[in-house]
């Protein structure tokens, strides 16, 4: 039951995230708040990660940096500043749904580098995502 | 001269960072173990990425400072808060229930986006029928996928 709370309010926390940077946008460029929101997140995650993985951390082997630096970069640079445009130029309700399609992407790379099986269910499940994709952006407003 | 209009560009942008977003978990797989655990990479790959962030861009904040206002800042800060709340949450809810329970309820966030964006952004935008039954088909589809993954 507690994993399930953490998951729900994890939810919460996204998607009040990108609700905090749209009204952080209001007067800024979304890259100033992807700088200023970043560093904030990345004070807080590093104090936790210090304090409950302190000895996995000094351990840390050098042949995994090269790979931290690719999540950083496309995780927290690229991403956050085009999804960071997005909800500044479309706004958070259409941008949040077209964001949240990340797995779909993941099951792409996954079938594609991974060498993955693409099933006839996974196929009808990303139709009804490009359904969906296609519906907001045909919204005019 | 090609004319994009700025909502599909602000689309487009969306989508290119589902791809970004996508390709993570991928590469994440490539190191994630018992030695390195999910939090560490997250940390770790948040230092890199706002160190890069803001050797890139502490210009615009720097210009942008007056324009940000106390409000501002507080809401850019929250922001931050917010999202690592979110993936901090995550690695402590697959720690005590299964990922296959997990990972759906996570995928529900556009939809807690939009609710939130109806709440408290009334007076910047509107969320019209057509935006929630699109984010429906997405979410339906997205846990669809996460599911039949983990099963």
């Amino acid at each position: 039951m507690l994993g399930l709370i953490l998951a729900i309010s994890a939810a919460c926390g996204f998607g009040m995230s990108v609700v905090f940077a749209r009204i952080g946008m209001a007067n800024a460029r979304p890259t100033s708040v992807a700088v200023v929101s970043t560093i904030a997140g990345m004070v807080v995650v590093l104090t936790i990660a210090i304090i409950l993985n302190w000895t996995e951390i000094i351990s840390l082997k050098l042949n995994v940096i090269p790979i931290l630096a690719l999540c950083g970069i496309f995780n927290f640079v690229i991403g956050r500043l085009l999804s960071y445009t997005g909800i500044s130029l479309s706004g958070v309700s259409k941008t949040a749904p077209i964001v949240g399609t990340a797995p779909i992407f993941s099951m792409i790379f996954a079938i594609s580098i991974g060498g993955e099986n693409l099933t006839s269910f996974t196929l009808l499940a990303t139709m009804s995502v490009a359904a969906g994709i296609a519906l907001i952006m045909s919204e005019q407003q | 001269m090609i004319r994009i209009n700025s909502r599909f560009l602000g689309y487009f942008s969306a989508l290119g960072a589902a791809a970004c977003y996508g390709l993570v978990p991928v590469l994440g797989k490539l190191i994630i173990s018992e030695e390195v655990p999910a939090l560490v990479v997250s940390a770790l790959s948040m230092f890199i990425g706002a160190s890069v962030l803001s050797t890139i861009f502490h210009r615009h904040v720097w210009k942008d400072r007056n324009l940000f206002g106390m409000n501002g800042l507080v809401f850019c800060v929250l922001a931050g808060v917010a999202a690592t709340w979110g993936v901090t949450a995550f690695y402590f809810a697959i720690t005590h229930s299964p990922v296959v329970q997990v990972s759906p309820l996570i995928a529900l966030h556009p939809l807690v986006a939009i609710i939130f964006t109806h709440i408290f952004l009334q007076k910047m935008e509107k969320v019209t029928k057509r935006v929630v039954f699109g984010a429906i088909l997405v979410v339906g589809g997205v846990v669809v996928i996460v599911v039949q993954n983990l099963i």
